[in-house]
Formats: C-alpha cells, sequence, structure tokens
C-alpha cells in the first residue's frame, strides 16, 4: 500500500511542477497527486476537485495534504467535509511549507510509513534558513 | 402578505444571482483592487455563468437540487475564497431544503435555512465580526432577521431587516483591520475600504429578500 501526498495549489503548473520534482526522489512508495486550480482551467482551488481526488488516492494507507495560499486551506476544509468517514481517517492536513513541507515528506515516505516522522521532516521546512539572515545586496 | 415560500422562488433567487453577477462583476471586482487583487467579481461572474450554461443544459427545478447545484459549481468554478464560503452557504441551505422543502417552505424553516447557510460560512471560514470578511454583513444579517422573526414580523420584513443590517455591516467594514489574506501585505490593511466580500453577501441577501412576495 503506498503512501499519498496531495498537492492543492492555485496554479496547476505550480503543482505539476513540484509534482514533477517530488518523482525525483519517489522510489514508488509513493502517490503523487495534485488538485489544482478551478473545473474550468482557472487560477484558484475547488473543494470539489480536491474532494474527488482523495477519493481517487483511497487505496493510500495515508494521505498528506499540502496546500499553498489562503483559499487552499479553507478549500481543503470544506473538501473533508464531502468525503466519507472512511477515507478522513487516513486524511492528514499539513501546517508546512508546500514546496519544503512535501519535498521532505516524499522523502520521509519513500524510506517507510512512519507517520509522526513524515510530518516532523514536513515541518522542518518551516523553521529553514536559508541564508542564515535576511540580508540586502546593493 | 403569504408566509411561505413557494417552488418558483429558489430559481427567481438564481436566475437573479446570475444576472447580479454579470452586471456587478466590474463592480466588485474594482472594489476589491482597492486593497487585494481584484478578483472578487470575476470569481463570482465565472462562477454563476457556469451555473447558467448547466440550467440551460437540464431542467432543474427541486429546490433542494437547486441550491446543492449552485453550492457544487461556487465550489468548483469561482477558485478564490468566495467560492468555497458561498459554496458551502447553498450547500448547507439545499442540504436542509432537502428535508424541509415540502410543496412549499414554512416561514420558520425558511429563517432556519438562512440561518444554517450563514451558521456555515462561519464554521468554514473560522471567522468573526471584525475579520473584514463577508461575515461583516452576514452575521449582523441573520440578527437582525431573527430579532424581526422573533417579533412576529412577515417573512418579507425579516429579510428586509436582514438587508438593512447588512448594509450598515458594510459601512462599518470600512473601519475593520485585514487579519490575515492577501489584504495584510498592504500598510493600512484595507482601513478606509469597504470589504468586496461583505459587499457581495449584502447584495446577495438583498436578492433574497427582493424575491419574497
Amino acid at each position: 500500500m503506498k503512501t499519498g501526498i496531495l498537492l492543492v495549489a492555485h496554479s496547476k503548473k505550480m503543482a505539476q511542477g513540484l509534482s514533477e520534482i517530488l518523482e525525483e526522489v519517489n522510489n514508488g512508495k509513493v502517490k503523487i497527486a495534485t488538485a489544482a486550480g478551478t473545473h474550468n482551467g482557472r487560477l484558484g482551488t475547488s473543494a470539489i476537485k480536491i474532494a474527488k481526488t482523495l477519493e481517487e488516492m483511497k487505496s493510500c494507507e495515508a494521505i498528506f495534504v499540502f496546500t499553498d495560499l489562503g483559499s487552499s486551506i479553507v478549500t481543503t476544509k470544506a473538501a473533508l467535509e464531502l468525503i466519507d468517514e472512511g477515507l478522513l481517517q487516513k486524511i492528514y492536513t499539513m501546517n508546512a511549507p508546500f514546496v519544503e513541507g512535501a519535498f521532505g515528506a516524499t522523502v520521509r515516505a519513500s524510506i517507510d510509513l512512519n507517520i509522526p516522522e513524515i510530518i516532523r521532516t514536513a515541518q522542518k521546512g518551516a523553521r529553514m534558513e536559508k541564508f542564515g539572515k535576511n540580508e540586502g545586496h546593493q | 402578505m403569504q408566509d411561505t415560500v413557494k417552488q418558483g422562488y429558489f430559481k427567481e433567487v438564481l436566475l437573479g444571482l446570475i444576472k447580479w453577477s454579470k452586471e456587478r462583476e466590474k463592480g466588485l471586482s474594482e472594489i476589491d483592487r482597492a486593497y487585494g487583487d481584484g478578483d472578487h467579481g470575476k470569481n463570482l461572474a465565472a462562477a454563476f455563468s457556469e451555473l447558467k450554461v448547466q440550467f440551460a443544459l437540464q431542467e432543474i427545478e427541486a429546490p433542494d437540487a437547486l441550491f446543492i447545484q449552485t453550492g457544487m459549481t461556487l465550489m468548483d468554478y469561482a477558485g478564490g475564497m468566495s467560492g468555497v464560503l458561498y459554496g458551502c452557504f447553498f450547500l448547507k441551505m439545499g442540504q436542509f431544503l432537502k428535508t424541509h422543502f415540502l410543496e412549499r417552505l414554512e416561514k420558520a424553516d425558511y429563517i432556519q435555512m438562512i440561518t444554517i447557510g450563514i451558521e456555515a460560512v462561519k464554521k468554514c471560514s473560522g471567522k468573526k465580526i471584525g475579520d473584514k470578511t463577508l461575515l461583516d454583513a452576514l452575521i449582523p444579517a441573520e440578527e437582525a432577521m431573527q430579532a424581526a422573526y422573533q417579533d412576529g414580523k412577515a417573512l418579507k420584513d425579516c429579510m428586509k431587516a436582514a438587508q438593512r443590517a447588512a448594509e450598515e455591516g458594510v459601512e462599518k467594514s470600512k473601519d475593520y483591520v485585514a487579519k490575515e489574506g492577501k489584504t495584510t501585505a498592504f500598510c493600512d490593511q484595507g482601513r478606509g475600504c469597504q470589504d468586496p466580500g461583505a459587499t457581495s453577501a449584502m447584495e446577495i441577501i438583498g436578492i433574497f429578500a427582493q424575491n419574497l412576495v
């Protein structure tokens, strides 16, 4: 049984781009899916699309959901109200950055399904100091 | 003054909203542009124009089916925060109508339907009054509607009271400061500007009110 990673984003291209990066570190244990853009392909998120994608992932043992901006979070919450209880039990909505979080989770999930460790690895991305400090270069 | 609502009302409200969303597309986006990203009118118009297409393709007349379809379309096509929140609003009202609309909707059930819709928006958004959202119009509307109902007012007057309270809520939203979202990146956080979501919510409540006889 695979571990699921769902990328919820306003832009289809952004989600697909991240998905490509994640596939690079996926050894086959992770199912990576996207629910991005509206039904008619505009920028935005759709609770219906998220709920349908989660349904398609129901064979996964656990599903970790990563969101991008503002309304994608509320949309995801609304989607969770549209799915059945059995599937809901498997879902983890992640307090983590979209890119770094999903990347960390995919790497960790490629080892084994250790849920607290996957969450911890994803959240490490939120505290990342990329340059040590903010600096302006003129 | 009749105090029940017949089947035709629900379609009239939705046809009114389809027309409204087109007419107000630019105006609502303009209000949004003052301190947001200016897509509020566009997002709503995209969803309601899709709804118009769906209504042309299939004959839906049952109030519960109409409102559920509207909720799903808003969720699927609008894209922004407004889509999911108005989506919840219509979806929950539609689910309520499924068990409560029997040839007509009684006054008490109508009041409860609107209450359920607004409560769903509260729950879904996690926001309260003063957060500079659509709730700045919806919460006063709900309170005024309930107060008028408790006073024994006719249904149309209950909804007129809701509309007036929503209008006052929109005025007050000018003084509120946004706490999260794109707005917070602006230094004045929208102070002095009326909230686009509160504005559309007030106008939607207005259309619910105007279609009552």
